[in-house]
């Protein structure tokens, strides 16, 4: 059994694989860059002579790739957007936490996704395909896929452009609290919690603001600033707006020993599988933010058995409403009361669980193995 | 009668091996009884019929027993292992919320069937709760018709599961009407949903003060009342029934629910006054807090009141209650720009402590006086009675810090807690060396770039 591997390959994500490719006694995978792959997407077919199975993994981590990609989606329609030319794209250099032409990285993204339709032939099992991964980068309908599917999601509002129409449409929905979230961002990139109460605004985001002039830049930071002032949160709002938006409704999550705590369910061969409890003292609670881990059994143990299999079929039904890809992460929260819960993400990327094992195997060698028995 | 086509082993269960085709049934009904997270208990039946696919056609039509609504879905379900089949379901339920008609009326259906004991078991999975359900095939093989649901005893819960929170001591339960107050050791709490209707709030807060065992319950905890800030009208018209309360807790909501200086809270002391067992306060929210009306409370041991900003008038009046069993007292007073429009004086009560004999605990916290707290505790009769002094989350730095180091008063304290802070940390370090007194005080919050700036810790 041959694999290859497509990623970054200085990344530990490609590390964690090889090494689970390893304790399975299987041969390391050959790794295709990125960075390689954009400049000549015929080098994955020539990879793949031989090998029966492709792991496509994240582009992140890389500035080299981002402005690949950013110069990449130089000639896709932004909604009207201006485009950053491809030549002043390549020659960006690297600002730590820069929020930069997310949407336009997408499509740079979509054009890599269809050349991995491409180059790889039927006989070649991609573990997440190229669609499955698309409509998880895609916010908006992988929200729709979901409601479709049943699956629990938050209401969502659609469409909004700028902090105004935000505003309006939160108004016509009924909502006040709302999470507003690029639609093609990972992690906790970009978003922003945001809180109203009649004349009174309040934004909670791992976003920070910085006005030079007339001009604004968000970066991103490891720090979750509250911004009070309405003009702050109009510009960080209408800064993010050409991004597409993906607006949902803030569900107050479940709490453990006093944090706010989310789950990240990994569904591998349709199965939910390797679970973490995330807790946090801010509304974001992604691990990337550097939150602690709260206690899974005793977690299950509060909810009971019933509640925890009706939130496994959640996130399996979740991830088959992508298309049945191999693996998801799957992100669910409990509401206060934990009678309901609700799914806020799946993530394409979202198996990076070091160390959590699930029936022996971590998340990596689970896939392995999934894709060893169906070959 | 379900029957196998193939004879599986029991430990496949947990495998999926998609080229192993899904077990058939026949088609067949289950009698099904359920409990519905919000609902209560239900009943019905549940007709399944397999498709060649190995997929299942179902339709499940259930009465709840509580407001005799009826319901029915269909859809149909993959296979999903074996014996478990998963998919979507539609139907006549009506769904209510603020956003009732942008809701969905669809739900998650997953369903496993032991072919051993013909009995099945199921899950309705919606974002405002979770539904159960277990069956049995119905006598009768074959499908017929819904039957109106057999009129099996509902399974009255006897009990309620705690919520796994505590508040002084007290485990938390919170209130639902289905099943009424079950332990009267416990606290309850009142607390709507992110999306309730208007009045939902205090729907249940009296829905709650008209259970008969109202009278007998310790603790009550009020959590979100979303717009219903005429909580306290509802409370008073039953204080009455409340006279046994040990503990209460007004404003049981986070920056989840609320930015803490949004919370408009309300004047509590023609309620407080006539509690006259209470042991344990704690507020959040400063807005609108009052405490009004110069009582006294023999038993109350222990407040807690968090706040972006607490008045003048507030502080002013909490330190002139009578107050003899008060152990341990935490305010967080705040800053103007929320509320908090206390001076040094307003505090007059608390550093005299004539009010409050056996007080030996006091935080004066959150604020953006705290050197001047620093400078007037130093010289406030309190202090030679206290064992803990908490003046974190303010803006102490080094001029106010000047005035707690060396002190002997200070250094007989048990702790003092200075975390969070702005000194320098040379005197930080200073104060750390006191002894015999446990001074908390972590990293200075003092910027390079903005040496003047001073935050509490929870200003907004």
């Amino acid at each position: 059994m041959r694999f290859v591997v497509l990623g970054n390959p200085e990344g530990k994500r490609v590390a964690f694989f090889q090494r689970a490719l390893g304790v399975l006694g299987q041969a390391p995978a050959e790794v295709l860059s990125w960075i390689d792959f954009l400049a000549e997407p015929a080098r994955l077919a020539e990879a793949l002579a031989g090998a029966v199975a492709l792991r496509i993994e994240s582009t992140g981590q890389s500035f080299a790739v981002l402005r690949e990609l950013i110069a990449l989606g130089a000639e896709a329609d932004l909604g009207g957007a201006e485009p950053l030319p491809a030549e002043v794209a390549r020659g960006l250099s690297e600002e730590k936490g820069r929020i930069l032409c997310l949407r336009q990285a997408h499509e740079g993204f979509r054009w890599a996704l269809d050349q991995v339709r491409r180059v790889v032939p039927p006989s070649v099992s991609i573990m997440n395909g190229p669609d499955a991964i698309e409509l998880m980068f895609d916010k908006p309908l992988c929200h729709a896929a979901c409601l479709e599917a049943g699956v629990p999601v938050p209401p969502a509002i659609r469409g909004v452009q700028s902090y105004a129409d935000l505003r309006a449409k939160m108004a016509e929905a009924g909502l006040r609290r709302v999470f507003v979230k690029p639609a093609h961002a990972s992690s906790a990139s970009g978003v922003v919690a945001l809180a109203t109460k009649g004349e009174k605004v309040a934004a909670h985001t791992s976003v920070e603001l910085v006005r030079e002039g007339s001009e604004v830049r968000l970066y991103n930071s490891r720090k979750i600033r509250r911004y009070g002032k309405e003009t702050d949160v109009a510009a960080i709002v209408d800064a993010l707006g050409p991004e597409r938006l993906h607006v949902e409704a803030w569900i107050p999550k479940s709490k453990l020993e006093g944090l706010s705590c989310d789950l990240r369910c990994v569904v591998i061969d349709g199965r939910a599988k390797h679970t973490v409890v995330r807790t946090s003292k801010t509304p974001l609670t992604n691990l990337h933010l550097k939150n602690p881990r709260g206690d899974l059994p005793s977690f299950q143990a509060r909810i009971g058995g019933e509640r925890w299999l009706a939130l496994q079929a959640s996130c399996e039904a979740a991830t088959a409403a992508m298309g049945d890809p191999l693996y998801a992460g799957v992100d669910v929260c409990f509401t206060r009361d934990l009678k309901g819960h609700y799914v806020l993400e799946v993530n394409a990327f979202g198996d990076l669980l070091p160390r959590v094992m699930f029936e022996g195997q971590d998340t990596y060698g689970a896939e392995i193995s999934a894709v060893l028995e169906r070959s | 009668m379900l029957r196998k086509l193939l004879n599986l082993t029991a430990g496949l269960f947990f495998t999926i091996l998609a080229a192993l085709p899904a077990y058939a049934v026949e088609a067949s009904q289950f009698q099904i009884q359920g409990q519905d997270l919000r609902r209560g208990p239900y009943s019905g039946t549940l007709d399944v019929d397999p498709k060649p696919d190995g997929s299942l056609e179902v339709e499940r039509k259930v009465r709840f027993l509580l407001t005799g609504v009826e319901e029915t879905q269909r859809g149909v379900l993959n296979a999903r292992g074996q014996d478990r089949w998963q998919g979507v379901i539609r139907g006549s339920a009506g769904i209510t919320g603020a956003l009732g008609g942008t809701r969905t009326r669809s739900a998650l259906f997953a369903l496993s069937v032991d072919d051993a004991t013909d009995t099945c078991q199921g899950a309705v999975v919606g974002g405002r709760g979770v539904s159960t359900f277990a069956g049995r095939i119905s006598p009768s093989a074959t499908p017929t018709p819904a039957t109106p649901p057999t009129p099996a005893t509902p399974p009255t819960p006897a009990t309620q599961t705690p919520s796994g929170e505590t508040f002084a001591g007290l485990n938390i339960y919170d209130f639902d009407p289905a099943i009424g107050i079950t332990d009267t050791a416990g606290a309850y709490r009142v607390a709507v949903d992110w999306d309730a209707e208007d009045d939902a709030f205090t729907d249940l807060l009296g829905k709650l003060l008209n259970d008969p065992k109202i009278d007998q319950i310790e603790g009550l905890v009020l959590g979100s009342w979303g717009d219903s800030d005429d909580f306290i009208d509802v409370l008073l018209q039953h204080k009455a029934k409340l006279k046994g309360l040990k503990a209460l807790y007004v404003g049981d909501i986070d920056y989840e629910e609320a930015e803490i200086s949004w919370i408009q809270n309300a004047d509590l002391g023609p309620l407080l006054k006539d509690l006259p067992l209470l042991e344990t306060l704690k507020v959040r929210g400063g807005t609108g807090l009052r405490f009004s009306g110069a009582f006294e409370l023999a038993y109350l041991k222990e407040i807690v009141i968090e706040s972006g900003g607490t008045s003048a008038s507030a502080v002013r009046q909490l330190g002139a209650l009578k107050l003899p069993a008060l152990e341990r007292l935490e305010l967080w007073l705040g800053t103007d720009e929320y509320g908090g429009s206390s001076t040094v004086a307003d505090l007059r009560g608390f550093f005299e402590g004539t009010n409050f004999p056996k007080l030996t605990s006091l935080g004066l916290m959150n604020s953006d006086i705290s050197n001047g707290i620093a400078e007037a505790i130093v010289k406030a009769p309190i202090l030679s009675r206290l064992e803990i002094l908490d003046l974190s989350m303010g803006t102490l730095d080094d001029r106010g810090a000047a005035f707690l180091l060396g002190n002997d008063k200070i250094k007989a304290l048990k702790t003092l807690n200075l975390d969070r802070h702005y000194m320098t940390d040379a005197v930080r370090d200073q104060l750390k060396a006191m002894t015999p007194v446990k001074v908390v005080a972590g990293d200075t919050e003092l910027d390079d770039q903005s040496p003047d700036d001073r935050y509490t810790a929870v200003g907004e």
